[in-house]
């Protein structure tokens, strides 16, 4: 027996023993599969809408439409006052190929545009926010204004450019 | 391609004439259709195991046959053509010129890094899929370009590189599309390639003939096998990162 047939044999003969179990134990085989009862897994609860999980917040808050054009978020900046509740909602159907994905990168809030109408958090830290899609493209940002009234240093507040790259964005992937 | 490329020995062979000598009875082309046979039985095979599989080991988890299915599926049938064109590759035990090891490191590397990044892609994410296609399909280039030399082994890698971490985006690009469309179009223009690269060998070398001793239909299922346990244990219980297909 050579020696990809010897561990073929192995595979197979785990693999077999896995499944001889899993039909005694599911419970087991579901768990390891990081696949919740309800269906969905560990990874897609995350991205599912995180607007409903983690940033529903009663009271005022400060709305924008996001849409995307030639590659681009519009508005361009979004900018509000430290403390307030900001909620942005996305022109779904402008959303399209890697652009499905939306991240404030540094304030770890990201979504799947497709099962997600929009996102809300409370606008805790002042500074500039970039956001973009899991490819670094839409090259948009969130301004927040510091509560004391200072403002934000010239490199933070200075303005984005109104036109994409020569390539899409500036990702590399020409989306 | 009925045009031999200059400088080849080798009698001119077009695509009809080498069709119809393979899927004739002449002894001289029994290790090409061998192989094609061997290959349709790894597919069968690694299909039935899927189809095991999936009514045991993945039945508790929830939309596997929606999620999960078509894309193992798919796996399957890369795996088995992946290999048979190993096998193929091989068979020919000649030395090669720097151009020849170039095309197989970089058709191998870059084909083969396409499908298996864009499966993992799509059920793991961007950041696994490009990293496992990236490193299993530089090793699959520098292992088909080596036969050539150091040429043959940076081709190789350059085009694990290139098409692990492409097939990776474009599945995560095409989420909100039908994937699985995509991924069996993929799957079809990459299996004709190989197919392509396999034909090139014949122009280049001459069919294998009668002496030529290929491994049985167990080994090349076995190795077939092995990679497509690896795949699907990966795909389903690997981790994930980013969005995925099936949310």
């Amino acid at each position: 027996m050579k020696k990809n047939e010897f561990m073929a044999a192995v595979l197979l003969l785990f693999i077999m023993g896995w499944a001889v179990l899993s039909v005694f134990s599911p419970q087991v085989n579901a768990q390891t599969a990081n696949i919740a009862p309800q269906g969905a897994n560990v990874n897609a609860q995350q991205y599912a809408n995180p607007a409903a999980q983690q940033y529903a917040n009663p009271g005022e808050t400060k709305t924008f439409k996001l849409t995307v054009q030639n590659g681009l978020y519009y508005p361009r900046e979004i900018t509000v006052n430290q403390g307030d509740k900001v909620r942005i909602e996305f022109d779904q159907k402008t959303f399209t190929g890697c652009m499905t994905t939306f991240n404030i990168y540094d304030l770890g809030i990201r979504a799947y545009v497709p099962n997600t109408p929009f996102v809300e958090f409370t606008a805790d830290k002042s500074g500039a926010f970039r956001t973009g899609c899991n490819m670094g493209m839409g090259d948009g940002r969130i301004i927040v204004q510091p509560a004391d009234g200072k403002k934000l240093q010239a490199a933070d507040a200075s303005p984005l450019p109104s036109t994409a790259g020569s390539c899409g964005a500036g990702c590399g992937c020409g989306g | 391609m009925s045009e031999c490329c200059e400088g080849s020995e080798t009698p001119k062979m077009t695509a009809a004439l080498t069709l119809k000598n393979i899927f004739s009875s002449n002894p001289k082309w029994e290790p090409e259709r061998n192989l094609i046979i061997f290959t349709g039985i790894a597919v069968v095979s690694l299909l039935i195991i899927l189809l095991v599989m999936s009514m045991t080991l993945f039945s508790q988890i929830p939309n596997f046959k929606e999620i999960y299915f078509p894309l193992l599926a798919l796996s399957a049938i890369i795996c088995a053509i992946i290999t048979g064109c190993g096998y193929h590759f091989l068979a020919y035990k000649k030395p090669v010129p720097c151009s020849i090891g170039m095309m197989e490191g970089m058709s191998f590397g870059m084909m083969a890094g396409f499908l298996i990044g864009a499966l993992i892609g799509a059920t793991n994410g961007m950041f696994w899929g490009s990293i496992v296609a990236m490193v299993a399909s530089s090793i699959i280039g520098v292992w088909a370009g080596k036969c050539c030399g150091v040429m043959g082994v940076i081709e190789g890698l350059m085009a694990g590189i290139m098409g692990g971490t492409m097939g990776a985006m474009l599945s995560v690009m095409l989420l909100a599309e039908p994937l699985p469309i995509f991924l069996a179009l993929l799957t079809f223009m990459c299996s004709i390639v190989l197919i392509a690269l396999a034909y090139m060998r014949i122009v280049e070398y001459g069919e294998l003939g009668t002496n030529t001793r290929i491994e049985s239909p167990i080994s090349m299922t076995s190795t077939a096998l092995i990679f497509f346990i690896l795949l699907t244990l990966f795909m389903v219980y690997g981790p994930k990162s980013g969005p995925v297909w099936g949310l």
